[in-house]
């Protein structure tokens, strides 16, 4: 068995799994709650991680899990952050291109299945590379490359019809 | 619209990242600093990731979250209820009583279809009750459940064997709901929508639970089935998406997602 210590996952990874749960779930609040179940989780289920696999692929898997989830419940969501706004003061070093990519994403990953959601997460939130997407879910790179032309075509069609998405800016 | 793949011939956003918070080995980090050194683009990046990561544990007590998720952590424990504590009260004698009926009911129907369940095995059914006070509901395995709904399972088996149930969830936790820890472990007999002894309250871990039922020409004990499924995969996560484990078991799984309410 492989010995985690928490202390060094926050070091390492809190940043990282903040930033997707902000860019994912939209609102700093929120976002602060994810993390703080992300870590609740990892540490009752660290006894049980063998070291297979790396310890950020494992954190990582357990924060989209937990993303898109909360994802699923995003009629609620949506209203709460209607009431809540987002909060500009602590996302001031995300650009706003960056925003406006995660509000996209946000709103798109519900038309896709599970394993395409989480290959948009790796590709255009956290900004993995290929490779790094390719390694993270276990897949060949022109698996992922596949994957990802196929989710960027569905994406596209879903935007050029203009459904019910949400732009932050029209708000 | 910047749904579109990115020129990869820079380090990425994330690898800098990583970068930045030391989880890169020595040949990475060489590779990665010999083109930062020479990129603006990426040194500008780089400049950017770091104020983000600065104003990131600025804002965040490091010591007072942990705190907190080592608190929640201890707090937030899976709490079980055997069939047997559940049956000796009134309100659990009539939900008993009403799960019979609907077993008698429900025993000429068949589950419904659902693409997360997976039965292993000749005729092997895993179905769903849902105790609402004193009336078990049947339901699809698939519906959403939330934490603190008390659930029972029911099984079609044609042929009977030593019965075991356990569950993964996304934190990747392995729970064993049955046999329960020091209680008899006698031989399950199989046949048509029988009660799988013990009902389970739902803990608050949000997200996808599979849950195993396993029947098997051997009994295990609970720490030796946890053991045996461990040592299936160092990866829980796999474990959870399985839908099989690779055991000599007659067996069947269904996916359960639990919600907030």
């Amino acid at each position: 068995m492989i010995s985690i210590r928490i202390e060094d996952l926050y070091d390492r990874y809190a940043h990282l799994l903040y930033r997707r749960c902000l860019a994912l779930l939209g609102n700093p609040a929120d976002a602060e709650d994810a993390l703080q179940e992300v870590f609740v989780r990892a540490m009752r289920a660290a006894d049980s991680f063998r070291g297979e696999s790396e310890p950020s692929t494992w954190l990582y898997r357990i924060c989209t899990n937990h993303c898109l989830n909360l994802i699923r419940s995003s009629r609620r969501r949506r209203l709460r952050q209607e009431r809540r706004g987002q909060d500009p003061n602590l996302i001031t070093h995300t650009t706003a291109e960056q925003v406006e990519n995660a509000a996209m994403i946000r709103e798109l990953l519900p038309a896709f299945d599970r394993k395409a959601q989480e290959l948009a997460i790796y590709y255009f939130v956290d900004e993995m590379n290929q490779q790094e997407v390719a390694e993270a879910m276990g897949l060949s790179v022109p698996t992922v490359r596949k994957r990802l032309k196929k989710f960027i075509a569905k994406a596209q069609k879903i935007l050029s019809k203009g459904a019910d998405f949400d732009h932050p800016a029209q708000k | 619209m910047t749904i579109q793949l990115r020129n990869e011939e820079h380090p990425s956003r994330h690898l800098l990242s990583r970068l930045l918070a030391g989880d890169l080995d020595d040949k990475e980090r060489g590779t990665t600093e010999k083109h930062v050194s020479s990129c603006s683009e990426c040194k500008d990046l780089l400049v950017r990731i770091k104020v983000e990561l600065e104003s990131f544990h600025t804002s965040h007590n490091k010591e007072n979250f942990l705190a907190q998720v080592k608190e929640l952590a201890e707090s937030t424990q899976t709490k079980h209820l055997a069939w047997w504590q559940l049956a000796w009260r009134p309100a659990g004698l009539l939900a008993a009583a009403a799960m019979i009926v609907a077993l008698m009911l429900f025993s000429i129907q068949h589950l419904p279809e659902d693409p997360d369940t997976r039965m292993k095995g000749s005729g092997i059914e895993l179905g769903l009750f849902v105790m609402e006070g004193s009336e078990a509901k049947i339901t699809d395995p698939s519906q959403l459940r939330h934490p603190g709904d008390r659930i029972q399972f029911h099984l079609t088996a044609p042929a009977g064997g030593y019965l075991h149930l356990l569950g993964i969830d996304e934190a990747g936790v392995l729970s064993v709901y049955f046999p329960r820890p020091g209680a008899a472990h006698e031989s399950y007999p199989g046949g048509a929508a029988r009660p799988v002894p013990g009902s389970v309250i739902l803990d608050d871990t949000l997200g996808r639970e599979r849950v195993f039922v396993l029947i098997c020409a051997e009994a295990m004990a609970p720490d030796e089935l946890l053991a045996r499924v461990r040592s299936l995969s160092g990866d829980p996560q796999q474990l959870l998406e399985a839908q099989e484990l690779d055991l000599d078991c007659r067996q069947a799984s269904v996916l359960i997602t639990k919600e907030a309410k």
